[in-house]
């Protein structure tokens, strides 16, 4: 029974480990932290996987949890200054396509940067719609919003975002 | 046109992703922690025996206490008469006791049942295979140390242990000293005022003739070594008593956070309260000094909602 469960969870695991850790990359911004998120996101899934029912999918139900993860270390981050801020440049990981790696690591990590800056809403809806590429219905199922709040929240977060790089003097793709 | 770029520029950040190497460790780190949980393959048999199973731990804990009333008390303080195979020690941290438990030495804080660390002597190879068997996110070599010291923390994520530090400390050209400590049962501050105040018995430790500065394992805020917490709570503000405190022990300090490297800047302040910004924007601290008092107020302007 318990290897079954071991079995199922480490096969989701092969699945759905990119999206589960780049979400959380988004989330949280340090590389440590992110790997612990991930470590308990799948521990949980395999504790909760009884009341897991099918009727979400997979990838939506292992999202859920990691946002209740990372919000609540948002919120311990606040309190404590426990896994404070780490240099992101040693963040970059090193299976990045090196020929893009000049000309777009310092954009991808500005705007890693400023995806942090966002309020927690803000970023998890950026990242699991623009660069997960949620559906508005899973995204919804995921925060347990509606689909309208998912609208409109997005909308108010690309524009700030947008502001961000326009302050920042983000030229590319603007 | 613009929309195109706009979506080519989330096409780019979808490129942010892990190596190889860390999904393995990852997936290590897991399957340990699965194999670790307790089984849940009889539930019903279990309910049936939880009662007589609870009944027994209690008398266990019970008779564990009443045996430890019985025993000796641990060992007090600086433990000059304390050995392992051969070494004791002594360091400036206090209210500490001893106890020894098989080939190691458990530490307590005084009047406390729950050790918040251990000191062992280790092998090389057994140095090495605790490395490499735990979750370590930092090596680093503490310079001026007593000792050459070696750093290591562990994620540990128990429900009473955040972080373990470990430390190891060459004796011979085979064996090493290492002493963990558990934070939080221990503050970090304790633990760098014990390991850079450190003497062992017939090993004469290096004195550095300048006042050391560490950073806590994580961040790049630099700490004197001695501090005792005071205060250290979760609302931001931290108190500790600085043994070297003084009007010059102070402005050499906000020197050495200004110059030791280059990742904190001024951003006002003047006399003993001074206040600093990380250049990424992401932390801002005051720093105080009140007789010999260090006060630190943190600040996260980019993390509120």
């Amino acid at each position: 029974m318990n290897k079954d469960r071991e079995r199922l969870v480490m096969d989701w695991y092969e699945l759905y480990y990119d999206d589960i850790y780049r979400f959380i990359l988004y989330m949280i911004g340090d590389k440590q932290c992110c790997e612990d998120l991930v470590h308990d996101t799948f521990i949980r899934a395999y504790s909760a996987i009884d009341g897991f029912e099918n009727r979400s999918a997979v990838k939506t139900w292992l999202f859920s949890i990691a946002k209740y993860l990372v919000i609540d270390e948002i919120r311990k981050r606040k309190r404590k200054r426990l896994f404070s801020t780490v240099g992101l440049n040693q963040e970059i990981p090193s299976s990045f396509n090196l020929e893009q790696l000049i000309e777009n690591k310092e954009f991808v990590l500005q705007q890693l940067e400023k995806i942090q800056k966002l309020k927690p809403n803000y970023r998890l809806v950026i990242t699991l719609k623009k660069i997960e590429d949620c559906t508005t219905k899973e995204v919804a199922e995921i925060l347990d919003w509606s689909e309208s709040k998912v609208r409109k929240t997005l909308s108010r977060a690309l524009q700030s975002l947008k502001k961000m790089n326009e302050i920042g003097g983000g030229n590319h793709g603007e | 046109m613009v929309n195109k770029h706009f979506e080519e520029k989330w096409e780019l950040l979808k490129q942010l992703g892990s190596t190889d190497t860390q999904k393995d460790v990852i997936r290590k780190r897991i399957q340990e922690s699965i194999h670790r949980r307790p089984s849940k393959t009889s539930p019903i048999k279990f309910h049936q025996w939880k009662n007589i199973i609870a009944t027994s731990l209690l008398i266990v804990i019970f008779g564990g206490f009443l045996f430890m009333v019985m025993d000796e008390n641990p060992k007090k303080n600086d433990f000059s008469n304390y050995t392992i195979d051969y070494y004791s020690f002594s360091w400036k941290l206090e209210d500490v006791t001893g106890k020894k438990t098989g080939d190691s030495l458990e530490l307590y804080h005084k009047n406390e049942p729950i050790p918040f660390g251990t000191v062992n002597e280790v092998t090389e190879n057994e140095m090495n295979t605790i490395i490499k068997s735990k979750p370590m996110f930092v090596n680093k070599e503490l310079e001026h140390f007593p000792y050459k010291t070696v750093m290591y923390i562990e994620h540990v994520k128990m429900q009473d242990v955040g972080i373990r530090y470990y430390f190891f400390i060459p004796l011979t050209k085979e064996k090493w000293i290492q002493y963990t400590f558990d934070y939080p049962k221990i503050e970090y501050a304790d633990i760098f005022q014990a390991m850079s105040s450190l003497e062992l018995k017939g090993k004469k430790p290096y004195h550095h003739d300048e006042a050391l500065y560490v950073t806590h394992g994580y961040g790049s805020m630099i700490y004197p070594v001695d501090l005792e917490p005071i205060s250290v709570t979760s609302n931001k503000i931290e108190v500790y008593r600085w043994r070297g405190a003084s009007t010059k022990a102070y402005n050499q300090y906000l020197e050495k956070i200004l110059h030791s490297d280059s990742k904190w800047q001024k951003e006002s302040g003047e006399g003993l309260s001074n206040t600093f910004a990380s250049v990424n924007g992401h932390e801002v601290i005051t720093i105080s000094l009140n007789g010999n008092e260090l006060t630190y107020e943190y600040f996260y302007p980019n993390q509120d909602e």
